[in-house]
């Protein structure tokens, strides 16, 4: 097989961008350095979207989930010809892979920015993809194709077939949507149910197959481009076995664990398969690495017709522009360099900043960016592509992928210092976000060694947690909290300063409750300050395990103790954004960093159920290289809504898929009652205890915010 | 405006011994204070029970008032307890179980009233009766909404021959104030019962807190006596049912901080506008230390000091702008601000004479014209006596001040610094005069004149009364008696016999004074603040 179609060449002149954050910034970039006009398509919760400002022109589409509007074709289409665009680029995800729309594109008369639709269709179904593969002499893990009506017996004899562990996938999937891990045969059938509802809800196509699961491997992927004059190049490769959810967070290259020997023969394979189908465009084709030295052995895992995300990893290290070289082999040019002039420098690593709870099973989370600095990294080395500014919104609608942070340097050990310390300058406040985790990752033991398998996080999930405070790093944040939260400023704007909680009648100090994560859990505690003459005495308790209301009885709780402390600052204080400042605690002084701000949604979630006079505040403290948030609670929390406590409620904002019971049911604890989707993935609501189901409050399609309750349970009783 | 030149020798021995006196007196004032925050009642004379009291609010969970109080206010906001030590030298605990007071909630400067229901279960004596009118009146009077968080045993019994005619007045003052658009908002966390039911029937808003309040004319026993029925406390008075069959109470709160919370939800809600100018420049603090008030003051109210002294450290950037300064000099009058609020100041530097009548008088006509709040500083020994001065016409000139004082409608702040006696008292704008708050430094001393003077007058009035019967008069034999006297004055005339007896709003630290006054205006000019206008000035 060489080219079985051949692209016109025809010069663009404007390019629209069928995506939206950070890579629709990225696309409209390379477009503004050659001149290129640019046009962004945006749904409605995105119309404030950095991108949608940066690009030429912008149009808008119809409706708030993906399927509404970037997935939906025929808008995207209307959009090209209203905006006068020649030609499309679908960035990765959404309509990156569908050959269909790329035909459309090319039927329309536009330039496609990717490979043509026939190695696409080659590639797209993975089974298919594995057949091409192995034609080729590609390396393949053990796996198995399902009918869509197989049996469970028949389910099962698979199954050994393949070996377990094994995964369950969806044939049209990518990105670790609707994969699944089985370890034994019991789990199986449910899998498969699960992958195929969700394969059918992102995808369109409920088909999934069976692969074993190799553990403990590396993910290692080649880039790959292809020119409509039949050159067929390698940009070397990337690592990306540190997963979450089998989604990638930590990408690198050169690989800190292929052999020599295997990478030399995976570029190989690489290059064989994309010529094979006649490649054009950037691809990549990943595979799993097994093994150490020379029993090193590496399979064929899938072929991405697309940019990758971690595609700077590879512009980092090379010095090319990936998405230069698509524009110019997309207008019929010829691949810039050759093979043997691309060269590769230093170690690049990047990491995905994403808004999630990585100590909460990654749970989504969704707000306002109130905070984000990119400024504070000045670093010709460190690369930031991100697709929020301060004010922007993080809409359960989409992937909660916030930004991605690139940092090259000479040596591995160098990017990974340099990108941690990056990391560590980022402001970003207003949605809880992974990057204490991700720091924690690249400041461990364990990938300063390069023993990167893809069990990395699950061989060390105390990563997941970010970085674990010490007691007196604590304390020193929870004094600067106290001291942030009680001190002298203006009330309400009265013209007049009130001397901050004066008392004329001392013994009652003034208190305020805050909740703060150590670890995987919330722990809550209070703060006193007593006004004092020469100074004010504050309360401080590592825990409190509540809000302490009793003001009067903290000078004999043994959990507090009392500090004289004060909080100097230059800057006009407080102020929302992390600021220096010195905090003098019994006559020692120390640097810490203290903003203080208006906008968490853990501190308003609460502040909901009473508090709407009571700004939800927040602090975020530096100090010791550790950054931590602490969110007032008030002590009325909850009070009043009893009755909404205890039912099961959807996590987060999201569209139900399924609706598992009927009213009447008996379920046993632990019991399925609802599938939400929300960020793309599945969250299945569970009965906490034994009950009868006395009503249900959502049906399959709705739209639900966060903390509804999805249905009334009556607790079976013991007799 | 010119910034007052202190001339305060703070290295000299008189100002080291004041200094030491006014601390010595604010160390038994600390004692007292933190035995009623401590709860109880017996004023830090049975510790035993007044823990035992404390221990049993402890365990069903609930707060103690000024607890309570910190959770209704906003975060930050300052409160200033109102005669924390009333009830001083009385038959009535320390305090009278009732704590008052201003502080803000929700954005909205308001007056609080919170039952201690550690002090005999929160029942009303005759100081809690009196401190609670006075809380009253401070909202009518300066605009204030009123939020009482009520716990209470009702009447306290053996005393209800003193409280029960006074009492009832409160009631009818709730719904004045409502009548007047003053909010008066209850939360109710225990018992509110017979005639203290009436605090949530006249208010505005009743929040009652769930499986706690119990709010009705008349409990089981009562009812089983008077109509033979068998009832429980739930049916007639609780909150649920209040709540949902009665419909006394607006909100059902799930438990204390609930309460407190829907409180401070009220507030918010009250679309509440201050009618008061607001401060008409910044705030800038004096230009001498506050500290120093400590010695400015001796604590023998016979000593004088410089009044421009005290003047210097309350009032913003110790500007003072002084009007009619080479006349009438021993009482100073100018103007100056306060926490940016503009105030006319009348500071006494002992004994008025005719002089100073007038000066005073005229001045005060000054500040009705330009509606500015006047600040009445005294330290008076009272007006001269003498025959030159009567001949003068010192009653016509003392009767002008006392005219233009009382008549005056712009709001009014006295503060006791020294001595405060004889008519000067009433010419200064004294408690009877109804200055919207009194303010008393520790040394204060007030009475119809100094216990020596009262003594040498009792004497001279035996002796006299003596020999006309053609008897000899024995001074040594009459010592004791004019000693006996004289000590019983000066024990009348304390400040904390003052504050005990509600003749002041609280005695407070010297160098709180600009807090406490600033705090004051802030509430001021939650009104209007209005002068007359039946003349031009009088020129005099």
């Amino acid at each position: 097989m060489t080219m079985t179609e051949s692209v016109a060449a025809q010069p663009i002149t404007r390019l629209l961008v069928a995506n939206r954050g950070e890579i629709a910034r990225r696309v409209i970039r390379t477009c503004d350095e050659l001149g290129i006009e640019t046009v962004a398509v945006f749904s409605e919760p995105d119309r404030g979207a950095p991108y949608v400002d940066e690009a030429t022109v912008a149009v808008a589409l119809r409706g708030r989930t993906s399927a509404e509007s970037y997935l939906d074709v025929e808008q995207v289409l209307e959009a090209a010809r209203r905006s006068g665009a020649d030609a499309i680029h679908p960035g990765y995800g959404f309509l990156s892979e569908n050959a269909d729309f790329a035909q459309a594109v090319t039927d329309a008369g536009l330039v496609w920015v990717g490979p043509t639709p026939s190695a696409m269709r080659a590639m797209a179904l993975k089974v298919e993809a594995k057949r091409i593969a192995a034609a080729a002499g590609v390396p393949l893990v053990p796996g198995a194709e399902l009918d869509g009506d197989v049996t469970e017996p028949d389910l099962l004899t698979t199954g050994e077939k393949v070996g377990y562990p094994l995964l369950v996938k969806a044939s049209a999937g990518g990105g670790g949507k609707g994969m699944r891990i089985v370890r034994t045969s019991d789990a199986l059938a449910e899998a498969v149910t699960g992958a195929r509802r969700e394969a059918a809800a992102s995808f369109g196509d409920p088909t999934v197959f069976l692969e074993r699961y190799v553990e403990r491997a590396r993910h290692v992927e080649v880039q790959v481009f292809g020119d409509s004059h039949g050159a067929v190049v390698h940009l070397f490769e990337r690592e990306c076995s540190i997963q979450r959810r089998h989604q990638k967070i930590v990408e690198e290259s050169p690989s800190p664990g292929a052999t020599g020997s295997v990478l030399a023969r995976m570029y190989a394979a690489a290059t064989t398969l994309a010529a094979a189908i006649g490649y054009v465009g950037a691809g990549t084709v990943e595979f799993l690495v097994a093994g150490d030295g020379a029993a090193q052995e590496f399979f064929f895992l899938e072929m991405n017709t697309r940019l990758q995300v971690e595609h700077p990893v590879t512009e980092m290290v090379t010095g090319l522009d990936l998405v230069a070289w698509q524009l110019e082999v997309s207008q019929g040019g010829r691949l810039p360099l050759q093979q043997m002039e691309i060269q590769r420098s230093g170690h690049a690593i990047e990491v995905r900043l994403y808004a999630e709870d990585p100590a909460r099973d990654f749970l989504p989370s969704t707000g306002t960016v109130a905070t984000f600095d990119e400024w504070c990294i000045d670093d010709a080395d460190v690369r930031i592509d991100s697709g929020v500014a301060a004010g922007s919104a993080v809409s359960p609608f989409y992937d909660p992928m916030l930004a991605k942070v690139i940092a090259r340097g000479e040596s591995r050990a160098a990017a990974a210092a340099s990108l941690g310390s990056a990391l560590a300058r980022l402001r970003i406040n207003g949605v809880t976000t992974n990057i204490d985790s991700l720091i924690a990752i690249l400041r461990s033991p364990g990938f300063g060694e390069g023993t990167t398998t893809t069990s990395f996080l699950s061989d060390h999930p105390e990563l997941l947690l970010g970085t674990l405070v010490p007691a007196e790093v604590r304390r020193l944040h929870l004094v600067t909290c106290a001291v942030a939260l009680l001190e002298p400023e203006p009330l309400h704007g009265q013209a007049v300063p009130m001397t901050r909680g004066w008392r004329n009648v001392g013994g009652v100090p003034e208190l305020v409750s805050v909740r703060y994560r150590d670890g995987a859990d919330d722990v809550e505690t209070t703060l006193g300050r007593s006004w004092g003459r020469g100074g004010a005495t504050y309360w401080i308790a590592l825990d409190t395990d509540g809000p302490v209301t009793a003001a009067q009885t903290l000078a004999t709780d043994p959990r507090f103790e009392r500090i004289s402390a004060r909080l100097e600052s230059e800057d006009r204080w407080p102020s929302p954004e992390v600021r220096p400042a010195r905090l003098e605690i019994d006559g020692v002084r120390q640097a810490v960093g203290c903003g203080v701000g208006d906008d968490h949604p853990g501190a308003s979630d609460r502040a909901i159920t009473g508090a709407a006079p009571v700004p939800g505040r927040s602090v975020v403290v530096e100090s010791h290289g550790v950054r931590a948030r602490y969110d007032v609670v008030t002590p009325w929390a909850g009070s009043g809504h009893a009755a909404a406590a205890g039912a099961p409620s959807t996590p987060v904002p999201g569209t139900v898929t399924h609706v598992a019971v009927l009213v009447g049911d008996v379920v046993e604890a632990g019991a399925a009652l609802v599938v939400l989707e929300a960020m793309k993935m599945e969250h299945t609501i569970r009965a906490d205890t034994a009950a009868t189901v006395s009503a249900i409050h959502v049906t399959t399609g709705q739209s639900v915010e966060a903390h509804t309750i999805v249905a009334t349970l009556t607790p079976t009783l013991d007799s | 405006m010119a910034r007052i030149v202190s001339r305060l020798d703070v290295g000299g021995p008189g100002y080291a011994a004041s200094r030491g006196a006014m601390l010595t007196s604010l160390g038994e004032i600390d004692g007292l204070l933190a035995a009623v925050v401590g709860g109880g009642g017996s004023g830090g004379t049975n510790l035993a029970k007044d823990a035992a009291s404390v221990a049993k609010l402890r365990s069903r969970g609930k707060l103690m008032p000024r607890e309570r109080i910190g959770l209704l206010l906003d975060r930050g906001s300052a409160f200033l307890e109102l005669s924390p030590l009333a009830g001083w030298g009385t038959d009535d605990p320390l305090g009278g179980g009732l704590v008052t007071g201003i502080g803000t909630i929700s954005g909205v400067q308001c007056v609080i009233s919170a039952n201690d229901p550690t002090v005999k279960g929160g029942a009303q004596g005759q100081t809690s009766v009196a401190k609670g009118l006075r809380a009253m009146e401070i909202a009518r009077v300066n605009r204030l909404p009123l939020i009482s968080l009520t716990e209470s045993a009702g009447a306290d019994l053996p005393k209800q021959a003193e409280i029960f005619v006074p009492g009832g007045a409160s009631f009818k003052n709730l719904t004045r104030l409502s009548a007047l658009g003053i909010p008066t908002i209850t939360l109710v966390f225990g018992s509110s019962t017979a005639g203290g039911a009436y605090v949530p029937g006249m208010s505005d808003y009743v929040v009652l807190q769930k499986d706690s309040a119990r709010v009705y004319l008349g409990g089981p026993p009562l009812v089983k006596m008077a109509i033979d029925e068998d009832a429980d406390e739930e049916s007639l008075g609780g909150a649920e049912m209040h709540a949902r069959v009665s419909g006394l109470a607006d909100y059902l709160a799930a438990d204390e901080p609930d309460a407190l919370r829907i409180g401070r939800e009220i507030v918010g809600h009250l679309n509440w506008r201050r009618q008061g100018p607001g401060p008409t420049r910044a705030s800038v603090p004096p230009a001498y230390d506050e500290d120093e008030l400590l010695g400015i003051a001796s604590a023998d109210v016979r000593v004088p000091f410089e009044v421009r002294e005290v003047i210097a450290r309350i009032v913003d950037g110790s500007e003072f702008e002084e009007f009619k300064p080479l006349y009438g000099t021993t009482l100073v009058t100018g103007w100056a601000h306060l926490g940016g609020h503009p105030v006319g100041i009348l500071a006494n530097n002992g004994i008025l004479f005719s002089e100073e009548a007038e000066k005073g008088a005229q001045f005060i006509q000054l500040c009705e014209r330009h509606e500015v709040p006047i600040l009445f500083v005294q330290n008076i020994t009272g007006f001269m006596v003498g025959t030159r001065y009567e001949q003068g016409g010192i009653i016509k000139d003392g009767a002008k001040l006392i005219n233009a004082v009382s008549n005056s409608t712009v709001p009014h702040l006295t503060l006791m610094v020294g001595a405060s006696y004889g008519a000067g008292n009433y010419g200064m704008s004294g408690r009877s005069y109804d200055p919207r708050f009194v303010f008393t430094w520790p040394n204060h001393r007030i009475a119809v004149m100094g216990p020596k003077q009262l003594g040498g007058v009792l004497e001279i009035v035996a002796r006299q009364r003596t020999e006309a019967a053609g008897q000899a008069f024995d001074s040594a034999a009459f010592a004791p008696m004019r000693e006996a006297f004289e000590s019983q004055v000066e024990a009348q005339s304390t400040a904390l016999y003052a504050t005990g007896r509600l003749w002041d709003d609280g005695i407070i630290d010297p160098r709180d004074t600009r807090t406490v006054l600033d705090l004051a205006l802030q509430a001021i000019h939650s009104a209007t603040v209005q002068g007359s206008n039946s003349y031009g000035v009088f020129r005099m």
